[in-house]
């Protein structure tokens, strides 16, 4: 085994986790706990990352058979906020976004942002409101 | 941890036969086919591109010749809509991009102080991309008609389906394909350049040390890789349309043409300042070095490119002021157009300013320069007029806009960028260019391109429109169009003239040493050429134009003072005592990019012609690049077993 | 095509020649990792168009009425699961991962697989879907709901297909023993694209299978 380091720092990133387990932490929640010193979460994490995905999605599949008998608006807002936090959570977790470095972030966020106010500016100008005025 | 496994061993030589045994020369004329050096590739960039500007040229030519007189006959109709499709298409994406990337390549690790770019196979991949897709793009010439549709292949003209016959031949389908694939290639090669400029400086080379040429090349790679997207989307839409039945812009079943042209202006838009940032970058070099001053306010030009490239992102609606967008959409890109032209000014004041006072000297590199300065000024101005919406929609699809953007694009960029080869051609190949020569072809290129493209702004104004094959006697459109059809011939000339001059300079140039410029920045701290791996040493940067302060010092009243020689200007004559080229170990030469690419036109022609089997066996050849190009490391090790780290 | 291209840098060492350590990098990360960011971004435009294209014509057909509507074709508890599938490969992704960075081949290898599994399994709904539809009558031109629907989706599909290429290719590296802990970043970077392609599957879903059509 030549990658001696990396022995050591897997193994240091999973006895937090382990702790966190079993003594009671003081930030430990509803929410997925973040491994200190911005290590990467273990297989732990990411199960748990998975079951809140899981749980997420099938109040999408619920919600969306509400069609009718609650408000359009709302149901669309509600159905997009989940979208947003599923995406948030793989990016951030799965994806390693919060823990490595600020510049995937900011880069990632740059095209994100671009995209969402072009298109949206650009979905702008087909509604009424732009086209009548 | 005990039940870890032991990782498998390493292997360290490949084993397996292999159906292609890796390159390994890099002189030779077959060295250039496999070579991964960005010098190498650039010399090809620059070549390929303007070879793709003559023919482009060319084709210029016979539409003045057509409308050199009312009534003419050179070309029929239809065979101007191809000259003038392929005219714009060539210029925006075989000039313009690739000549960028040439650009690039050769300056951007030398000015930061690098060995080569990030991913030298990924540059290779971007070169044959764009070597084969204009390749594909001009065999349709031969293969059922040209493109027709205009370079901006507006929707539902473009996206009718072909058996409706608005655009009969396979012209539009080997368009999309087409400029899909360089898009491709473009992206690739903006990653390599980012990756490149964000990762690969040297010690010392902070962001605000670059080069400004530097800066403008990492803005333009951000603009090609979000830019490329909305347009292959588009693309995809028309061809889908074309070819199978889709509806995206087939009003008649619920489509809206509209969403192409604003997918098409939120690349068009974008790539207006692809296409011209390079050259500010090259100007910004030029002018500081013949005037002998640093440029002035370095962080201001800076600022204004970003600035330019963010800003670029929310004009796009400008070139559609005449689609009914209605009165708010239009009011806000009227605004917003305004607005980009304050950061354009703030540099062509910048640039003025480093001009001012200096000693300059007025060689060719610096005429052409200046050349861009006072032309590129007059379109943008011709440009702010556009922001002015009642003013643009009545000079929209006229002449005036064909003026506009002449003299940006070709005043401007195309200027820069002969600049550009006067300037660096000493550090390329090693000899100057003739001197006699390169003014000769200023000359005739500034009244040449002033004598076609000024009196499109009045022909814009007395309303003769663009894209219309004749035009009759009687309209008072005559004595202009001859002026404009004699002054393409005058242009035409001073690029003979340079191509003269390229191969005078080949045959009995004149040797110069490695900074005949009396130069700022790094690359010409080296041997010219450059070796393979350009630096023997890896220098260490203190500040912005690092290589001009180890050549010179101020005095008490702030006068320039020559240090003593030896020192650090020397370096570069002389390589450090004990120095082994060999011990530098750079990338191995490789066949796989060049299979990918290959396998890219042979899936478009498959798109094209409905071939499934060539499509299938694209997509196969294209896997076997690609796997053999995963498997294959950067570089060879050492023969003799030694790594060099 | 593009985002293989980005895969095959992957292996792409520094060019001085030296192993492609982050730490000698001015951003302190590695290239590969960096440029396979970047690409990701430039997707991001890539799939707005087509979904702000879906917006945009969402709902269009009641004027132009032709052909099966949404509300009568999209069988969403069968969406529902093969999403469910894509959102779990994203999971045996990331462990696969962590197996490699713990030096654990075995387990990584098994990861893989039942990642590029999932993803075939997403596939193979897909492919069903598209028939049924195709079945009931819907075409690419019979609506603007055919139009948007198949190249949207068929898109993704396409993108979730050279993921499994891609997966597969990095299980054979690791099979043959060329995929030391070392290299664990080449099981990353194909781990960032495949989870890219999850997201823009949550939002494709939300879009056209749950936000109500009329």
């Amino acid at each position: 085994m030549t990658e001696g380091t990396d022995l050591v720092t897997v193994s240091a990133d999973e006895s937090p986790v382990g702790a966190a387990g079993t003594a009671p932490e003081p930030l430990a929640g509803a929410t997925p706990v973040v491994a200190p010193e911005h290590a990467h979460p273990g297989p732990r994490q990411y199960v748990l990352i998975a079951v809140v995905l899981v749980i997420l999605t099938a109040v999408e599949v619920a919600t969306s058979y509400l069609e009718g008998s609650v408000n359009a608006n709302l149901l669309i807002v509600a159905l997009g906020i989940m979208a947003a936090v599923k995406f948030f959570l793989v990016v951030a977790w799965y994806m390693h976004m919060k823990q490595d470095s600020h510049v995937f972030r900011r880069l990632f966020l740059t095209g994100l942002i671009l995209a969402s106010v072009v298109y949206g500016i650009l979905l702008l100008f087909f509604s009424s409101t732009v086209l009548k005025s | 941890m005990t039940t870890v496994e032991d990782p498998p061993a390493v292997v360290q030589a490949e084993r397996r036969i292999r159906i292609l045994e890796r390159p390994k020369a890099t002189t030779g004329k077959f060295s250039w086919v496999t070579t991964v050096d960005h010098k190498k590739i650039a010399i090809m960039y620059a070549t390929l591109a303007l070879g793709f500007f003559v023919v482009g040229g060319i084709e210029a030519l016979f539409i003045r010749l057509q409308l050199a007189q009312p009534d003419g006959t050179i070309l029929s109709a239809a065979r101007y809509n191809e000259f003038f499709t392929m005219h714009g298409t060539t210029m925006v994406f075989l000039l313009g991009m690739p000549i960028a990337a040439a650009f690039g390549n050769f300056l951007v690790p030398l000015m930061i102080g690098a060995r080569d770019v990030a991913f030298p196979r990924l540059n290779m991949l971007g070169f044959w991309v764009f070597a084969l897709g204009g390749v594909f793009l001009y065999s349709s010439f031969a293969l059922g008609g040209a493109p027709d549709g205009g370079w901006f292949g507006y929707a539902p003209l473009t996206s009718t389906p072909l058996a409706a016959g608005y655009l009969p031949g396979r012209g539009t389908d080997f368009w999309t394909v087409g400029i899909i694939m360089l898009g491709i290639g473009s992206v690739a090669t903006a990653v390599n350049f980012l990756v490149t400029i964000l990762n690969m400086r040297a010690p010392g080379m902070t962001m605000m040390r670059m080069p400004v040429f530097v800066w403008m090349m990492l803005v333009v790679a951000f603009l090609t890789l979000f830019a490329m997207p909305p347009v292959t989307a588009a693309l995809i839409m028309v061809f889908m349309d074309r070819n199978f039945h889709t509806n995206f812009f087939n009003a008649a079943a619920g489509g809206d043409p509209l969403m192409y042209q604003n997918l098409f202006w939120i690349f068009g838009h974008p790539e207006v300042y692809i296409l011209i940032l390079p050259g500010m970058g090259i100007v910004s070099e030029i002018l500081p070095v013949f005037s002998r001053k640093p440029l002035f306010g370095y962080s201001i030009v800076v600022f204004s490119g970003i600035a330019i490239g963010f800003l670029g992102w929310g004009v796009w609606a400008h070139h559609m002021f005449t689609s009914g967008l209605g009165p708010v959409a239009v009011s806000a890109f009227g605004l917003s157009t305004m607005l980009i032209a304050v950061p354009t000014g703030v540099k062509i004041f910048n640039w003025l300013a480093t001009v001012w006072g200096g000693a300059v000297r007025l060689r060719t590199p610096m005429l052409f320069a200046l050349g861009f300065i006072a032309q590129f000024t007059v379109g943008g101005l011709s440009g702010v007029m556009h922001s002015i919406v009642p003013s643009d929609t009545q000079q929209t699809d006229t002449y005036f806009v064909v003026a506009h953007f002449h003299y940006v694009l070709f005043g401007g960029l195309v200027f820069a960028v002969f600049g550009g080869f006067y300037y660096w051609w000493p550090k390329v190949f090693g000899t100057m260019l003739n001197e006699r020569m390169g003014k000769l072809n200023f000359w005739l290129m500034v009244i040449g391109f002033n004598l076609t493209f000024f009196p499109m702004h009045f022909l814009g104004f007395e309303g003769q429109p663009r894209r219309t094959y004749t035009y009759p006697s009687g309209m008072g459109w005559d004595t202009m169009n001859l002026l404009a059809t004699i002054g393409a011939f005058i242009i035409a000339t001073s690029v003979a003239v340079f191509i003269v001059n390229v191969i005078f300079t080949a045959r009995r140039g004149e040797r110069v040493s490695h900074d005949p410029w009396d130069g700022r920045t790094l690359e010409w701290s080296i041997p010219s050429p450059p070796p393979e791996y350009n630096f023997a040493v890896v220098p260490i940067v203190t500040g912005i134009d690092d290589y001009w302060h180890r050549k010179y010092t101020e005095d008490d009243e702030g006068r320039l003072v020559k240090l003593p020689a030896g020192g650090a200007v020397d370096e570069a004559e002389h390589e450090p005592a004990g120095f082994d080229p060999h011990s530098i170990h750079m990338p191995s030469p490789s066949y796989w990019p060049l299979i990918f690419a290959i396998a890219l036109p042979v899936m478009g022609y498959g798109f094209v012609f409905k071939n499934w089997f060539l499509l299938a066996a694209g997509v196969v050849v294209a896997f076997f690049g690609l796997n053999g190009w995963a498997i294959e490391p950067s570089a060879e090790p050492e023969p003799s077993g030694t790594e060099a780290h | 095509m593009a985002q293989a291209v980005v895969t095959a840098g992957s292996s792409e060492l520094a060019p001085d020649g030296h192993a492609d350590h982050s730490h000698d990098t001015n951003t302190g990360v590695s290239n590969p990792k960096l440029a396979i960011w970047l690409f990701l971004s430039s997707e991001a435009l890539f799939f707005g168009a087509f979904i702000s294209t879906y917006f945009l014509y969402r709902g269009r057909d009641a004027q132009f009425l032709k052909g099966p509507t949404p509300d009568k074709l999209l069988n969403i508890p069968f969406t529902s699961v093969t999403s469910f599938v894509l959102l779990m490969s994203s999971l045996t992704m990331v462990l696969a991962l962590a197996a490699i960075q713990r030096g654990d081949h075995r387990r990584l290898r098994i990861w893989l697989l039942a990642t590029a599994l999932f993803g075939a399994t997403f596939i193979g709904g897909q492919l069903y879907e598209f028939t049924e539809f195709y079945r009931q009558g819907l075409h690419l031109g019979t609506n603007m709901f055919g139009t948007t629907f198949f190249v949207l989706t068929g898109l993704h599909g396409a993108h979730v297909t050279v993921g499994i290429v891609w997966l597969l290719l990095v299980w054979s590296r690791s099979m043959q023993g060329r995929l030391p802990s070392e290299k664990s970043e080449a099981v990353e970077i194909a781990g960032l694209y495949w989870h890219f392609v999850d997201i823009v599957w949550i939002f494709i879903f939300t879009a056209i299978y749950l936000i109500p059509t009329h």
